[in-house]
Order: structure tokens, then sequence, then C-alpha cells
């Protein structure tokens, strides 16, 4: 692994895949992808660590889970937000900006 | 919450189906890693291993899953479970004999203590019932005067009178009898006569109808408040049973009130009369009890001070020396005071087979999980913490410690109900019919500390050095630690049971002693039926004797009887009352001086002291010449003559005064008796006058007594034909032979006798078991060092003494301090209790030699063992 990846901070994988299934409902492997995609491969998170942190959530009602075939046509689960999912990304999106602009002050203004 | 629950629940209940949804699901996603890779232009092989590092540990993943799933705990408990069940299914044996010892000492604790509770601990049915007390011996002080037929009271109190003591809110004035109930086919049933103020002072309201008041009783004493068990039984319960008649040893009373189920006052009594209400009755008892409420706060102790006070008041007492007898006793000591010794003994020694029986279990797995410690150090070293080691081996403990109570609950069952069986007649009413579900806590209870104990001892097994390490043979002797508990344990069972033989020991003795006492009658063989002639049909004195007279000539008749009499006392019953009077000695030339003995009266019918063994000393025994209106003839005890310093020949013939205060009836001495133990082998044999029934009839209850070359079986239906072709309306009751007269009286003590033995046994095959496993264990661990010494030359004699020596050691020191325990606590309990005698330093010996010898017997085997120890093998093997 190289040295310009970025370990993931504690507790961020939750809000990150919230936000990748805001647009549309994913299965574990797509949801990977848009990580790996988006981030252009500098985060470093462990493919299988997705899964427990999937149940976790689906758990916790933030997110549903069904099962349906992908497009080769194989039995996959299929992730989708629910209305409390999409409450608590939209209050923890806002929540992490306030806290991203204040320490960018913090940062900028020193 | 809810989605989260459900979650979990699905987890748990779907196991398998969750786990492949997630194999599914993992397995996709990196086969769809793999894809991108050899898209890539990876080769397929190297593609695979790049896809494994970057998805990682799939086990890993599958964990932290469960993780997040939330039934860790349950998962891992589940695992535990499954490896207990395996390690107990491995040595069925260990299981069975844990679960079995442990269960039935836990089976027969619960039992007891279910007799414990029901008897001390469970409310009395009566509210407020720490405030009734029952006052006795109130007529001592009033004076006795005695009549031809009993014994009446200068002066009964009554219950007003005592209710002046402010001490009490409500005083009740009770005896109580036997009666004939029913008309066709009469039952005889135990039946109290109370004053208006028992119900008032027990506070208890009928369910039915009401009870008998003072206003009630100016117009009619035939009144009568019947139990719920005579009302289901009688009656059908039938709602409508007031006013229905109630026959009552021939006479009609009516129904008034029926009192709730569970409420029998005293004792066992079915039906409630007012006093006197029944003249049989009334001359069936001597004098009445009372049952008082307590005003609040008032003690029983500052109730007798005033008590005393109020009867200070009344000259027939004054005098009385007898005043400190006058009793004032919470109601609950008053009913079990008889329990309370057996009891305490039983739940000691039930508490200490449990002891026994837990340590054994304790001891005989520790043995095993040492045998198990490569097993353990293995897992350690791959990871395990010593808190999961220990967790496993706790689920065994948990698993026989269920094993043991689903032993334990019907063995409480069982214990309670051979207890029920065996335990003496009359107190058999204060035992619970069943184990409730509060007493099946305590068995709980005790189980869960079994399994502490046991997981207490895994958990320290586990985490002792030793097992952390492979550097340790399993074949080397135990550590010092495992050596010292499992020494310190067997020597502890050692204790329990010489403890408890120590007690059964001083029971055995007690018993032995009093069947031994000679009674003064000896034929033990002697049927005896009881019979009341109702005062309806036989209100005269003759008619009682033509009863009598007809009935032995109706025995006559039958060939299986020998001889047949009847009597109006019994011998061998502790709690009957015998009215003691002077006879005198008719002066004569030979005689100066007034010669007078006491003696008790009794009155007996010609075959009487032949029926019952009685031998004649002197003269000659009743015959059937000794009739009503024949010379007035008497026999007398050999007590009598002692007593007029005659010898028993001398006093035949002689003319002595058996009349009551102060008439003279004068009477011939026809015979001379032996004297008999009246009251049981506890009491010395009284000096005792005998009158002819026929000459002194007394329509109270009589004893027929026959004996004959014939079984029990055949003599009773003789008594019943014999009876019933006099009169079939008779009820025959209590029907018995001597023997078993006799041994009523000895029933509490041989039935606490041989609980005691039973537990005093098991404790101690227990604890002999457990030294023999202990030592035997140390010896096949031991293996290599005595084969290193015998191939040095030491001899088998010496191996086999040492293994011998060592396990006495153990054995020695547990007799000794079981030896200590008994007699401390033993001499702390007969301080407390009445009727536990010294313990005999002869029955302490016989204990300590069979306890050697059975500790002998069991370090004999694994001494044999050691010193068949083959050297070469014992050095070659590991």
């Amino acid at each position: 692994m190289s040295e310009d990846r970025l370990e993931l901070p504690q507790g961020t994988l939750d809000l990150l895949i919230l936000k990748t299934l805001a647009v549309e409902p994913k299965h574990g492997w797509a949801i990977a992808e848009r990580l790996h995609q988006i981030s252009n491969a500098t985060l470093d998170i462990r493919q299988g660590s997705l899964y427990p942190a999937l149940h976790r959530l689906e758990r916790s009602g933030l997110i549903k889970a069904e099962w349906g075939t992908s497009e080769n046509n194989r039995r996959v689960k299929s992730y989708d937000l629910t209305r409390r999912g999409r409450e608590r990304l939209d209050a923890d999106l806002s929540a992490w900006r306030r806290l991203n602009a204040v320490l960018a002050h913090i940062f900028e203004g020193i | 919450v809810l989605t989260d629950l459900l979650h979990r629940l699905r987890s748990l209940v779907r196991r398998r189906d969750v786990e492949r949804d997630l194999n599914d699901e993992l397995r996709y996603h990196l086969e769809c890693l793999i894809e991108r890779h050899t898209q890539a232009g990876l080769s397929r092989a190297e593609a695979e291993r790049r896809a494994r590092l970057e998805f990682g540990g799939f086990d890993q993943i599958r964990e932290e899953h469960r993780d997040a799933r939330g039934t860790r705990l349950i998962d891992d408990t589940a695992r535990d479970l499954r490896y207990a069940v395996r390690q107990v299914a491995r040595s069925p044996a260990l299981a069975a004999s844990v679960a079995v010892s442990v269960g039935l000492a836990i089976g027969a604790n619960a039992a007891i203590f279910s007799i414990v509770d029901a008897v001390f601990v469970q409310p009395l049915p009566f509210p407020d019932a720490e405030r009734l007390v029952r006052i006795e011996s109130v007529f001592v002080r009033l004076g006795l005067r005695m009549t031809e037929t009993g014994i009446e009271l200068a002066q009964v109190p009554t219950a007003p009178e005592m209710s002046a003591a402010q001490a009490f809110t409500h005083v009740g004035s009770y005896t109580v009898g036997n009666a004939n109930i029913g008309d066709a086919n009469p039952e005889r049933l135990s039946v109290a006569t109370v004053s208006p103020g028992v119900f008032l002072a027990l506070g208890v309201p009928p369910t039915i109808g009401r009870t008998f008041t003072a206003a009630d009783l100016a117009h009619t004493d035939r009144l009568a408040v019947i139990s719920d068990g005579l009302w289901r039984r009688a009656f059908a319960a039938d709602p409508k049973v007031l006013g229905r008649p109630l026959s009552i040893n021939n006479r009609e009373f009516s129904v008034l009130g029926v009192m709730p189920a569970g409420v029998r006052f005293p004792a066992t009594s079915d039906v409630w009369i007012p006093p006197a209400a029944d003249p049989q009755l009334a001359a069936q008892v001597t004098a009445p009890t009372f049952v008082a409420r307590l005003a609040p706060g008032v003690t029983p102790q500052a109730a007798r001070q005033e008590l005393l006070g109020l009867l200070q008041g009344n000259p027939l007492t004054q005098q009385d020396p007898r005043s400190a007898s006058l009793s004032v006793t919470p109601l609950r000591d008053a009913m079990v005071r008889d329990l309370r010794a057996v009891l305490l003994l039983l739940t000691a020694s039930a508490l200490l087979v449990y002891l026994v029986a837990c340590l054994n279990a304790t001891s005989l797995l520790l043995t095993r999980l040492s045998g198990r410690c490569r097993e353990f150090a293995i897992r350690r070293a791959i990871g395990a913490s010593p808190l999961r080691v220990a967790r496993q081996v706790t689920g065994e403990s948990v698993l026989l410690g269920a094993l043991a109570v689903a032993v334990a609950i019907p063995a409480s069952w069982m214990t309670l109900h051979t207890i029920r069986r065996v335990m003496p007649s009359g107190l058999e009413s204060a035992l619970p019919a069943t184990v409730t579900t509060r007493n099946v806590l305590l068995p709980l209870g005790l189980a869960a500390l079994s399994v502490c104990a046991f997981a207490v001892a895994s958990y320290a097994a586990a985490r002792s050095e030793r097992f952390a390490t492979l550097r340790v043979s399993a074949t080397t002797t135990g550590g010092r630690w495992w050596k010292t508990v499992q020494h310190a344990m067997v020597t502890l069972q050692v204790v329990g049971g010489v403890s408890i033989l120590v007690f059964a020991a001083a029971l055995v003795r007690s018993v032995g002693t009093l069947t031994a006492v000679d009674l003064g009658a000896r034929n033990d063989a002697a049927v005896i039926a009881e019979v009341t002639l109702p005062r309806a049909g036989y209100a005269t004195s003759s008619d009682v004797r033509r009863f009598h007279a007809q009935v032995r000539e109706a025995l006559g008749a039958h060939r299986v009887v020998s001889e047949a009499g009847a009597t109006t006392h019994l011998p061998g019953d502790p709690n009957q009352i015998l009215q003691s009077f002077a006879v005198t000695l008719q002066h004569s030339g030979q005689v100066s001086g007034e010669r007078a003995a006491d003696a008790v009266r009794l009155s007996a019918t010609p075959g009487y002291f032949e029926a019952l063994g009685i031998d004649v000393i002197a003269g000659r025994p009743f015959a059937d010449t000794d009739e009503f209106d024949g010379p007035r003839v008497t026999v007398v005890s050999e007590g009598v003559a002692r007593a007029f310093q005659l010898q028993p020949r001398d006093l035949v013939g002689r003319r002595v005064n058996v009349g009551f205060g102060g008439n003279e009836v004068l009477a011939e001495v026809v015979g001379v008796v032996r004297d008999v133990r009246m009251q049981g082998p506890e009491r010395p044999a009284a000096a005792a006058v005998y009158l002819p029934f026929a000459q002194w009839p007394i329509n109270s209850a009589a004893f027929l007594i026959v004996r004959g070359p014939a079984t029990a079986r055949q003599l009773i239906s003789s008594i019943r034909a014999a009876v019933g072709q006099v009169d079939g309306s008779l009820p025959l009751y209590n029907i018995r032979t001597f023997e078993d007269v006799r041994g009523e009286y000895l029933e509490a003590s041989r039935f606490a006798m041989t609980v005691m033995l039973t537990f005093g046994l098991v404790a101690s095959a227990l604890a002999g078991l457990g030294l023999f496993g202990v030592l035997s264990y140390t010896v096949r661990l031991r293996g290599k060092e005595l084969a290193i010494r015998l191939a040095l030359g030491a001899t088998v004699q010496a191996v086999r003494r040492e293994v011998i020596y060592s396990g006495i050691r153990r054995a020695f020191i547990g007799l000794t301090a079981g030896v200590g325990l008994a007699f401390t606590s033993w001499r702390a309990a007969a301080a407390r209790v009445p009727g536990l005698e010294r313990l005999d330093p002869i029955d302490v010996l016989i204990v300590a030699a069979s306890v050697l010898a059975l500790t002998f017997l069991a370090t004999w085997l694994p001494a044999q063992q050691a010193a068949r120890t083959d050297p070469l093998g014992a050095l070659r093997a590991d």
C-alpha cells in the first residue's frame, strides 16, 4: 500500500455508505466500487469491513436491504436508504460541513 | 429499537439463513474483485491473491459481522454449551454420579426445607396469628376433685372470667376428644368443644353461616360448626347445609357454619360444638385449655403475670405449689413443640449431606480437570484467555447443575411423600402436601451454589500457572495447590459424614434404649380395638356392663380367640391422664399403723391380664365370678404391695379401701400383678389398683384386647364380628396390635433415626468414594516417582504402606474434626431443644472405628495399584 493513501477516520465509513446510497439503491460490490472511484483510490478501505458496517446500519434502521438480481443475473442483496437514514445523512452532512468549516477556519487563521 | 430487536431475533432464530446470506454476499464481492483484477491484466492466481488481500480475512469479517449482529454472547454461550454437552457425554459415569449425588442431596434438602417452612415459617391460617397464645395448666391451680366417673374441676375458670385480664382481647376455652359422627356409617372424628370466645380469638369468619355466640347457647347447645373437609365429605359440599342435622355420638346437632379450608383448630378437629354440649365428650377430657388473642403490644410474659395476679384472688388456688406451671405460649410454639428437635436434626444433617455431595462432586471434577491440563495448555497457547477457558469449563458446571436439578425435583417430591408416609401419625397434618413453588427456590439456590463451587474450582484450575505452560508433563504429580485443595475437600467430606453418623448413632441408642424397656405387659401380638358406647343407647351402668359381658361371650365363641378382655386405660400412651389416689390397707391385727399407697385406678374385665401378657405374681386375675352383686374384689400391682411393705402373697386376701375422697369402699385383694409403665417407656411404672369392670362400669372409651393362636387379621375380624353381633351401629377404631402401640411412642424418634442413618451412610459412602478417587488418581500421577523408587530398591510393602498412611492421615484429621463438630453442635442443640440426650462415648467410638475401617478400604485398592507399579513400564510411558 502506498503512503499517499488515507486512513479513514473512525465513524466516517457509515457516513460514506449513507452518502453513496443517497442517489440510488446499490449492492455491496457497487458501494465499494463507487467509493473506490470517487476517492480516486486514495481511501484505504478494507473491502470486507463494508459488510459489518452495512449490517450495523441495517440493524439501526437507517438502511434497508432487499434481495434482487444483478446485471449478470447473480442473487445479490441491494441496500437502500430509509426515511430515517436520509434524515440522518442530512443531519450528519451538515454537522460535518460545519465542523469542516470551523476546522478550516482555525487551520487557515493561525 | 424495534428494528434492532427484530434483527437480533432473526439472527438468532434463523442463524443458518443469515450465515448463508452473508456468505453469498461476501463471495459475490470477492468474485467481482477478482474479475476486475483479471480484466486489468493479472493472472487468475495473482488476481485472487490480490483480491483476498484487499478484501481482508473471510473469517475475520464473518466474526465482525457476527459481532455487529449483537448475538455474540448467545452464540458463544451456545457454543460453550455444545462443548459442555460433548464433554459431559464423553464421561457419562462422572456426570451421572455428580447429578445423582448432588441431585439427591438437593432433593432431600428441598423436602425437609418445605416441612420446616410449613411448620415454622408459613403463617397460621389466622389473622395476626403471632398474637394468639395458648394458656395451659390453669386447672392445676384450681384443685381437682375426683369422682367415681372421672375428674371434675372444683371450679373451672370461665372464659369471661379470664377475659377480665387486660392483656387479652378475646379468650376462649376448648377441649378435644373423639366422637362418632354420622348415623348409618359413623366416622370417628376429632371433635373440639369450644366456647364462643375461641372463634373470636382465632378471628377467622366461617365461609358459610356463622359461629355460635353466647346468646345462641342460652337457647340450645346442639349446634355444630364443621370443617371444610367434613362439609365436602359428609354433605357433598352442599351450599344449603345450614340447619341440616349432624349426628354426634347418636345425638342430633344442627349445622350452624362451615369454616374455611385449612382451618383446623386445635390439631385436626373437624367439628366444633359448644362446651358440655355432649356429656360423653365432657367425660373424656379433664380440663379445658385456653386460646387467647393478646392485646396489641402485650407480650406472653406480661400476660402470664397479669393472669397469675388475677388467679391469686381465688382462694382455691392460693395454696397450690404448682402455680409455676401456668404457661402462656405463642400458639405456633405450642403447636410445633414436638417437631422442633426432630426437624432441627434433620435440617442439619440434610445440609451436611448436601455439603458432602457437593465437595465430592467438586473434587471429582477437579480430578478430571487436572487430567485435562494438556488440553487447557494447548488452548491457552493458541490464544484463549484464562477467562475463555474457564467459561468453557463453567459451561460444563452449569450443565451438571441443571442435571442435578433435574434429579432433585422428583427426588424432593418423593422424599416428601416418603416422609409423610413414615411420619408419626398426628404430626402429618402439619406437613405440606407437596413441594410448593416457593420451596423450589431452595433447590435452585443450592444448585446455583454447586455450580458456583464447580466454576470457581474450574476457574482456579484454568488460571493456575501449570495450565499456561506446556512444560509440565501431564503425568507428574499435581501441583501443591491441587493437592492441598483435594486433600482439604476429602477431609471435609469425612467431617460431614462423621457428624451425621454420630447424630444417627445417638438416635439409634435412644430408640434402642426405649425399645428395650420392659413395659410390664409382654404380649406384643395382642390385638386392640377401641370402642365408645354412646350415652344415648347406653345410659346406665348396667347397659355398659351388659355390652362388655355380651362381647366377651361372643368372642368366646371364636376359636381363634384364646383370651379376650377390656380395659379403660391402655399401657404405653404417654398422653393419657391417670387418676392417682390414696389406697389404704384395712387395719388388722398383724399390721400396726396406717399403711397407704398412691396408686392409679384402672378398670379391667376378666381376661385382660392374660390377653395383654401382664404377669400375675400372686393370687388370681379377675374371673367371671367377680360379678356385679358379688363381694367387692380388686387386683393390685406389686407397687402397692411394696408401699404397704408386704410380700405380694401376704397381700392376697387382705382388704383395702379403694373409695374416693374419704368414702370407705372395702375390696378384697384377690391377686397381685406386675407394675406396668402406663405412660410409656420414659415414665416409671406406677402402682395400680385394678377394679373389676363388672363392679365399676365406666362409660368412656374402652379398649377391647384379644389374643389367640391366629394372625392379627383373623383376630381383627373376630373382634369386628363379635361387636357387630352385639351392636351393629358401633364403630371400632384405632385397631392395632400392642406392638404398634409400643411403636407409636417411638415413631418420631425411629423416623428421625432412619432418615439420619440413611443420610449418614450416604455421606460416609460419598466421603469414602472421594478418598478413593483422590488417592487412586494421585497414585496414577505418581507412577513415575513410584517406579523410580521401586527400581532403586524400595519394597512393595513400603510403597503400599505410604499410600495407606497418606489416606488414613486425611481421614483421621477429618474424623477428629467431625467428632468435635458433632459434640459441640449436639451440646449446643441439646441446651436449647428438650428431648436430646447426651452423646454416648461408646457410640462415638463405634462410629469412629467404622469410618476408619471404611477409610482403610478406600485406601487399600489405590495402595495395591501403587504396589503393582511396573518400574520399566511406568518409566517408558510418556
